[in-house]
C-alpha cells in the first residue's frame, strides 16, 4: 500500500470536505434539517443536567459555568468524532460486520489513512457547534483565571479524549472478526456508554465514589 | 379465535429476543445499568448538600430505579421506525390483522423477555439498594395503562408523518427523541425543575407519558390531575392518529 505524505492527506480531506458542500447544496433544506436536528438532539440531552445545575447553582463542588463547560467539552468531543466519521470511521464493527472490511484491501491507500481521511464539517458539525456555543457561553463565567496557552492544553485534552474513546471502539470491535453479525453493533453501544456519563458531574468529596468512577469520568473527559 | 392471533404474534416476537440465546440481552442490561447509576449518584450528590429539591432522597432513587425498570413501558418505541427505515412497513398491510393489533401485539411481546430478565430481578433486590418500589398509590396501574396507550399512538402518529415526508425517518426519529426524552419527564422529574417549569411541565403533550407515571409511583403529584391529563391526551392523539 505505502505511506501518503501530508500534502496528499491534506487533499484527501480537501476532498471529502469539497463533496460534503456538493451534499449540503444539492439539498440544502435536508441537510439544513439534519444539523437543526443534531443541534436540537445535543441540547435535549444535556438540557435536563443543565437546568438542575441552575436551580441548585451547582452540582458536587461544580459550579453552573463549570457543568456547563464539562457539559460543552463533551459536546466538542463527540461533535468532533461525527465531523471525522465517514462511513462509520469511529465504529469499524459495522464496517467489518457488513463485510466492507475488504473493500478496503483493494483501495490504493493504506487502511489508516482511509479511515482518517473523511472529513464533514459542513453537514455533521450540529454537535460540535452546539459544544463550542455553549463553551463561548461558559469560559467567560469561569471563576478561574485561565493562561494564554489554556486553549492548547483544551485542544490537547479533546485529542486525547477523542483517541480513547475511539480507541476503546476499534478494541471491541475485533470482536467482530470473530462474530460479524452478533458484533456488528458492538462499538456503537461501547461509543454510547461513554455518552451518558459525559453529562453527569460525578465529582464530590466522596473519596470512594470518585474512585469508582475515575475512570468513566477521565474517559470521557469531562473532568 | 381472533386474539389467538395477536397473542401468537406477541409469542414469537417474544421468541425472536431470545432466539440466539439469552446472553444477546447483556448488552442492553448492562446499557440499562450504566445509564441508571450516575443518575442516582447525582441524586444523592445533591441531596447530601442539603438542597430542597421538592421530592426526598427515596422519592428520587424510586423515580430514577422504576424508569429503567419500565422504561420500555413508559416510552414506547415500536419496531415500525426500523421497518420504515428499511422498507418494510408493506408488510404490515398485507397480514389478516390489523395494523394497529399486530404492531401493539408485537411489541408487548418484545417487552416480556426485559421485564423478566431485567426488571423483576432488579426489582427484588431493590430493597437492598434501601430503593422503595411499592406505589404509593393504586392509580399508578391505570396511568402507566394510559401512558403505555398514548405511547402507542404517539409511535402511529409518527409514523404517519415519516410515510408523508418520505426521506426523513431518522431526523424524525432523532428530533422525537431529543424532545421526548427531555418533556416526558422520565430523567429529570417536573418537580424539580426550575423556572416555574413544573406547573405547566405536567399538562403538556409530553408530560403525560412516563413522568405522569413515575409522579404518581412516587406520589410527587395528585392522581386526578395526571388522570385527567392522560385521558384527555390519550383522546386528541388518537382521534389525531386514527384520522
Amino acid at each position: 500500500m505505502g505511506n501518503i505524505t501530508l500534502k496528499r492527506y491534506l487533499e484527501l480531506l480537501t476532498i471529502y470536505a469539497k463533496m460534503d458542500l456538493g451534499a449540503l447544496l444539492r439539498d440544502t433544506k435536508f441537510m439544513l434539517v439534519a444539523l437543526i436536528s443534531d443541534i436540537c438532539a445535543d441540547i435535549s440531552a444535556i438540557s435536563g443536567i443543565f437546568l438542575l445545575a441552575w436551580k441548585f447553582d451547582g452540582i458536587g463542588g461544580l459550579g453552573k459555568y463549570e457543568i456547563l463547560f464539562m457539559l460543552a467539552y463533551g459536546g466538542i468531543v463527540n461533535g468532533t468524532i461525527s465531523i471525522f466519521d465517514h462511513g462509520n470511521a469511529s465504529f469499524p464493527s459495522r464496517i467489518i460486520g457488513r463485510g466492507q472490511w475488504e473493500h478496503m484491501f483493494i483501495m490504493p491507500l493504506p487502511y489508516s489513512i482511509q479511515m482518517l481521511a473523511g472529513f464533514f464539517p459542513f453537514t455533521c458539525s450540529g454537535r460540535f457547534i452546539s459544544g463550542v456555543i455553549l463553551m463561548c457561553f461558559a469560559v467567560p463565567h469561569l471563576t478561574v483565571v485561565l493562561p494564554w496557552w489554556w486553549i492548547f492544553l483544551l485542544i490537547g485534552n479533546i485529542i486525547i479524549s477523542m483517541v480513547i474513546i475511539v480507541g476503546l471502539s476499534y478494541l471491541v470491535s475485533s470482536l467482530t472478526f470473530y462474530a460479524p453479525v452478533q458484533c456488528e453493533e458492538i462499538s456503537s453501544t461501547v461509543y454510547c456508554y461513554f455518552r451518558s456519563p459525559y453529562r453527569h458531574p460525578l465529582k464530590d468529596g466522596n473519596t470512594e465514589r470518585r474512585f469508582y468512577f475515575g475512570l468513566f469520568v477521565y474517559l470521557t473527559g469531562s473532568n | 379465535m381472533t386474539i389467538s392471533k395477536y397473542i401468537k404474534t406477541a409469542q414469537i416476537a417474544l421468541q425472536t429476543q431470545t432466539n440466539g440465546g439469552i446472553v444477546y440481552m447483556f448488552p442492553q442490561i448492562i446499557t440499562k445499568i450504566i445509564y441508571l447509576v450516575p443518575l442516582m449518584f447525582i441524586w444523592r450528590i445533591i441531596t447530601s448538600g442539603g438542597a430542597d429539591s421538592g421530592m426526598t432522597l427515596n422519592q428520587l432513587l424510586s423515580y430514577t430505579y422504576i424508569n429503567a425498570l419500565l422504561a420500555n413501558i413508559l416510552i414506547v418505541d415500536t419496531f415500525i421506525n426500523d421497518w420504515d427505515s428499511a422498507g418494510k412497513c408493506a408488510i404490515l398491510f398485507t397480514r389478516p390483522m390489523s395494523v394497529f393489533g399486530q404492531v401493539i401485539s408485537r411489541t408487548v411481546g418484545e417487552w416480556v423477555p426485559t421485564l423478566l430478565m431485567f426488571s423483576l430481578p432488579m426489582a427484588l433486590i431493590a430493597p437492598l439498594f434501601g430503593i422503595g418500589i411499592i406505589p404509593q398509590t393504586p392509580w399508578v396501574i391505570p396511568s402507566l395503562i394510559l401512558c403505555a396507550s398514548l405511547g402507542f399512538a404517539f409511535e402511529f402518529l409518527f409514523f404517519c408523518i415519516t410515510l408523508r415526508l418520505k426521506n426523513v425517518v431518522w431526523l424524525m426519529w432523532v428530533i422525537r427523541s431529543a424532545i421526548v426524552s427531555f418533556f416526558s419527564g422520565t430523567v429529570i422529574p417536573f418537580k424539580i425543575l426550575p423556572f416555574g417549569m413544573e406547573k405547566w411541565m405536567v399538562f403538556q403533550l409530553f408530560g403525560s407519558l412516563g413522568g405522569a407515571t413515575l409522579s404518581l409511583y412516587v406520589g410527587s403529584a395528585e392522581p386526578m390531575q395526571i388522570i385527567l391529563a392522560q385521558i384527555f391526551w390519550n383522546i386528541i392523539i388518537w382521534t389525531i392518529t386514527v384520522i
